[in-house]
């Protein structure tokens, strides 16, 4: 694990396939395989000088001066042989500095990074000295992870942070609000194509000269606002010149004519875009990287900012230049394969070892989303739509984070190619379904032309870029170990004496189920309860500790009433928050366990399961046995389906009627990003025969192995454990684990686009596929425990990979890698 | 009562006819196959199963030990359990096997009604597209002949179906089923019957003739001839043309080879006998 610099699908990727034809991503690619990620500062360091100087301003203004500070004073790197420019680093693989959000911590996690398990990071000693003695200092004391952490009420603090330095997450009831500054988010790049920033830039001019002087509000809060917005205008086209210069610079001394040329055009297109509106596609592209990399050095916003509906707003472009015969549709891949590139090389960097958990190997999720349908409802996809999905089966790393929406009307190719995408393109895209997202959308008030034309927004949010107006992150819940203070009385095994949930009851109070299961809920209800006071504090201290000029500049609604993006409210903004329901299998199995196990059969009692869990198993092997093949989600089985169901609505339920003192929606949601792992870590052995602090299920997942009437039959469970009468719910993340031998061939593909029409027809919100190779299968043979899901399909027989002898699970690895090849 | 013994059904089938399908797998066949991969299926009667990498041993476990009302468990060197098949396998209640935590022990075959069965099947609904629906296979699903009236019940429900026969069935039963099927894969193993009986138990002579009793009744079109190819039994040019020429002869166009696989070798030990095809 240590030391990775590849997730784990990149590597397989790059190990397995590599390039089949060598092109330009090829060559660009090699400075960005294998290399673990350095540390740039300037960000950090630019933005903390700015800050000293503007002390006492208001704050959207203080940020739109850093970012023009950096856009002055930052290193201009064109990388040899790219076309589409503007970093945020110099090194070919780099994360960038947010100290406003957990500088005060930068000194501790600095010198952890480099050793670090999960995603480490380099620093130089040099770089690392400006931290520890200049950007650290600076916002010691003035950070918001330690605003939040002073204004949590004490018993919601235990849940929270561990009595550490760091106040390093207790992994409980997680709040994600300091390691971001904001939910994941999209911005309307359309305008930017458009209007250019120099565009926006006199419209805001007009609306700076319309303003009343003598109105207060029109000058303490209008006025900064669009002075905050002009300079960030001006700030990105500064950005943009330099590389025009250093385009110009390099081409000078470039002795190869092609490079030469290519510079030169570098030159003559930054000197363009993003100030002026776009006039090709090429400008176009490098409009939108340009805006989307400020973005970037602007905030940290999510698993790093999306890209919205690239095949719609790119398409106008793209079309025009076809026709023009002013570009192929090779020459349009290679440029999406450069921002692909540039993708690939800014790295995620979480400082904190609670952010690099839950975003393990990197994970990002800026999201590309293609298909779905117009603002009318009629069908998008388009040839730029089957481009990109080209390119991503072309491109090896698995960047970008490819979501394909599906509807009702999706064409038959369309629906092709994405299986064929998924195949080959290492289980991107991921799906999310129209029919499920559409209608919740309406439902919290969107109008149809908004709600049609909603972006995928990271891992599985879907944004509306000019009527959402929530930023706030929300909490990450540990519903696992709720279920582990039901079975100790409000403590944990990790944690020993403390008291950190509710006492609920020794274990002989409970003489049946029902009221066992009630005491789970109380625990539940607790830690929502204490989601939903964090939740309060965050909503109130973002405003005072983030600003976006740049986000807001590109939100109507913002521009509309001068107000930032981290506003509390918005008028006119649709506030869309969530929390997170981690451990979902693990919690559901358990408890289907205990009542069938416990209460039913009475083949256990409660004392000598908490024995068993208590020695991890450890010579407790019929037990833990007997819990492993109790029912399980994941099967279409309605006995541990209706618990779940039952859990849903609980946490829903909960959501509607309190969430409405904020005058937000905070929805339950099933997207653990890589969280249930860090979870699983302080979670004892669980009563479905899960040892002690491993994994947790994963999002709407069945736990793990535990799956084993196939992939329908998740669907089937996901379907039949949602409360669709509430709409306080959004998304759930389902991943799937298929066999290669279930998608091979032509045949594969079809049966593959049955399988999503039928997800899409089940209104599920989100899957992604992951097709399994060897190395996955060999696991297999050695933890066949972890993997009794999966699946060997051969006509007329039926059987399970890890029931099958050594020699013929070889033989079918075999049979597989000679079939992938 | 008009129940099925069935002993698995598999949703998420993707090899048994059109698109995703559900297939029910009934117990008992005529013929005995050495190659065959679901030799579970052959015996008309739920019978023991032993799972042997399962199973938690005697140190570990041990609760089977007294648990068969038929005779005592012995345990190996390695504290597995050796169930006595011979024995256990001649009762006709197997509730005793539940004692088993792991799963080890189990049954192999349950009497379903038609309606349960049914209600599986149609779960997965969503994912009947293009043709996709409802299989029945074993064993050989045509021997017990409530197997008809769940073909006659699914096409009442409208779910596409199909059948993987063996074809050594009761011809009135087979033309009857026919009626409501959509696609019939039907085995021709070879049209060497002395070959055939030595392989299968049997000769192929009722085979070809309900093969084409159901070309004579019109069903050709829903035919799809389907030849496992097995090492020394029929996998040379020889015996395979043969079969194309016959089935030319009779009109059948459709025709595909399996491939031999052995993956269904583990199942010989769960059942207690032996794999008896020389490779």
């Amino acid at each position: 694990m240590s030391n990775r610099t590849l997730s784990p699908q990149e590597e397989r990727l790059i190990n397995k396939k590599g390039f089949d034809n060598p092109n330009r991503a090829t060559s660009l690619i090699s400075g960005v395989r294998g290399v673990k990620p350095q540390i740039d500062i300037e960000r950090g360091l630019y933005f903390t000088e700015s800050f000293k100087e503007t002390e006492g301003q208001p704050l959207i203004l203080r940020w739109a001066k850093a970012l023009k500070l950096y856009a002055e004073k930052s290193t201009v790197v064109i990388e040899d042989g790219q076309l589409i420019v503007g970093r945020g680093g110099k090194a070919s693989r780099y994360g960038i500095l947010y100290p406003e959000l957990d500088g005060d911590t930068l000194g501790i996690n600095i010198s952890k990074l480099p050793g670090r398990s999960t995603s480490p990071f380099d620093i130089s000693a040099e770089d690392a000295a400006v931290v520890t003695n200049v950007i650290e200092p600076y916002w010691k004391g003035k950070t918001y992870h330690e605003a939040l952490s002073k204004s949590l009420p004490h018993d919601t603090l235990v849940l929270t942070y561990n009595d550490d330095e760091e106040s390093s997450s207790r992994f409980i009831v997680n709040e994600t609000s300091s390691f971001r500054s904001s939910i994941q988010w999209v911005h309307d790049y359309d305008v930017v194509l458009k209007k250019g920033f120099n565009g926006l830039r006199e419209e805001l001019i007009d609306k700076l000269n319309s303003l009343d002087e003598d109105s207060a509000y029109d000058a303490m809060e209008k006025k900064p606002f669009l002075e905050a917005l002009i300079i960030v205008c001006e700030a990105i086209v500064t950005w943009a010149d330099r590389y025009s210069e250093e385009a110009l610079r390099l081409a000078q001394d470039e002795k190869d004519p092609k490079r030469k040329d290519e510079l030169l055009q570098i030159s003559d297109i930054c000197s363009k875009v993003p100030g002026n509106p776009a006039t090709n596609f090429r400008e176009a592209v490098q409009s939108q990287w340009f805006t989307q990399m400020f973005s970037r050095i602007e905030q940290k916003t999510g698993t790093i900012i999306s890209n919205g509906r690239m095949d719609q707003y790119l398409y106008p472009y793209y079309e025009a230049d076809i026709k023009a015969g002013k570009i192929t549709p090779d020459e349009a891949q290679e440029l999406l394969e450069c921002v692909w590139v540039e993708m690939a090389s800014f790295v995620d960097l979480y400082l904190s070892e609670t952010g690099g958990a839950f975003n393990e190997g990197y994970a990002h999720w800026e999201a590309v989303t293609v298909g779905g349908q117009t603002p009318e409802g009629f069908d998008a996809t388009n040839d730029l739509t089957y481009l990109i999905l080209k390119s991503k089966r072309d491109f090896p790393l698995n960047y970008p984070d490819l979501a394909a929406r599906v509807h009702t009307g999706s064409p038959r190719r369309y629906l092709y190619e994405v299986a064929k995408t998924v195949k080959n393109g290492s289980g991107f895209p991921k799906i999310i379904n129209d029919e499920e997202v559409i209608p919740l959308l309406l439902s919290k008030g969107a109008e149809f032309e908004e709600a049609f034309d909603y972006a995928v927004s990271g891992c599985a949010e879907c944004r509306m870029p000019n009527r959402d107006t929530y930023t706030s992150p929300g909490a990450y819940i540990n519903f696992a170990a709720a279920l582990e203070m039901t079975l100790y009385n409000g403590k944990m095994l990790k944690y020993g004496d403390e008291v950190l949930g509710l006492e609920t009851g020794e274990l002989s109070e409970f003489k049946t189920f029902d009221e066992f299961f009630e005491a789970y809920l109380k625990q539940q209800k607790y830690f929502i309860r204490h989601a939903f006071r964090q939740q309060y504090q965050i909503n109130h201290l973002r405003a005072s500790h983030f600003a976006s000029p740049l986000g807001s500049l590109l939100h109507k609604l913002c521009v509309e009433n001068y107000k930032d993006l981290h506003s509390e409210h918005i008028p006119g903004g649709i506030d869309l928050g969530y929390f997170e329901f981690i451990g979902y299998g693990t919690v559901i199995d358990s408890l289907a366990a205990i009542k069938k196990l416990v209460y039913e059969e009475k083949r256990i009692t409660l004392q000598e399961l908490t024995d068993a869990l208590r020695n991890d198993f450890e010579g407790y092997d019929v037990i833990r046995s007997l819990l492993r093949n109790a029912p399980s989600y994941g099967n279409d089985d309605s006995y541990a389906d209706e618990i779940g169901l039952r859990l849903d609505k609980e946490a829903a339920d909960y959501a509607r009627k309190y969430a409405k003192e904020f005058g937000v929606h905070i929805d339950l949601r099933y997207v653990p990003f890589t969280s249930h792992v860090p979870f699983g870590k302080v979670v004892s052995a669980t009563p479905n025969g899960r040892k002690a602090f491993t994994p947790l299920s994963d999002g709407s997942s069945a736990s793990q192995g535990a799956d084993v009437n196939g992939p329908t039959a998740i669907l089937a469970s996901n379907f039949k454990t949602k409360n669709r009468s509430n709409n306080y719910r959004a998304a759930r993340l389902l991943n799937i684990k298929l066999s290669p031998s279930v998608v091979e061939g032509e045949e594969g593909t079809e049966k593959l686009v049955n399988f999503i029409e039928g997800f899409r027809d089940l209104k599920l919100w989100h899957v992604q596929f992951n097709v399994i190779n060897t190395d996955t299968m060999r696991e297999a043979q050695k933890h066949p425990e972890e993997y009794r899901d999966l699946l060997v399909r051969i006509a007329g027989y039926s059987a399970y990979f890890t029931e099958l002898s050594k020699d013929l699970q070889d033989d079918l690895i075999a049979r597989t890698e000679q079939n992938v090849i | 009562m008009n129940e099925l013994l069935v002993f698995n059904i598999q949703k998420y089938s993707l090899h048994d006819g059109a698109g995703i399908r559900t297939v029910v797998f009934l117990k008992g066949c005529p013929l005995h196959c050495l190659w065959c991969s679901n030799p579970e299926s052959q015996r008309a009667v739920p019978e023991l199963i032993y799972r042997k990498s399962k199973c938690l041993g005697k140190d570990k476990c041990g609760l089977c030990e007294n648990s068969c009302p038929l005779a005592r468990m012995r345990f190996d060197d390695y504290g597995e359990a050796v169930p006595d098949f011979s024995v256990m396998n001649f009762g006709n209640d197997y509730s005793w096997t539940s004692v088993c935590p792991s799963k080890a022990l189990g049954v192999s075959g349950e009497y379903k009604s038609i309606d349960d069965i049914l209600d599986v099947v149609e779960a997965d609904s969503a994912f009947y597209r293009d043709g996709g629906g409802l299989t029945i296979s074993g064993g050989e699903p045509l021997m017990q002949s409530a197997s008809v009236d769940l073909l006659k019940e699914a096409k009442a429900r409208f779910i596409n179906t199909a059948v993987e026969t063996c074809g050594c069935v009761d011809t009135d039963t087979l033309l009857h089923a026919a009626l409501y099927l959509d696609k019939i894969f039907f085995d021709i193993k070879s049209v060497d019957d002395v070959k055939h009986k030595e392989y299968t138990g049997q000769g192929g002579v009722l085979i070809r003739y309900n093969l084409e009793a159901l070309v004579n009744a019109g069903y050709a079109s829903l035919i799809t001839v389907r030849t496992p190819v097995i090492p020394r039994f029929n996998d040379c040019e020889e015996d395979l043309s043969a079969i194309v020429k016959y089935l030319k002869r009779i009109g059948i166009d459709r025709w595909e080879k399996l491939t031999y696989h052995r993956y269904g070798v583990g199942k010989y030990e769960m059942l207690g006998r032996p794999y008896l095809l020389k490779e």
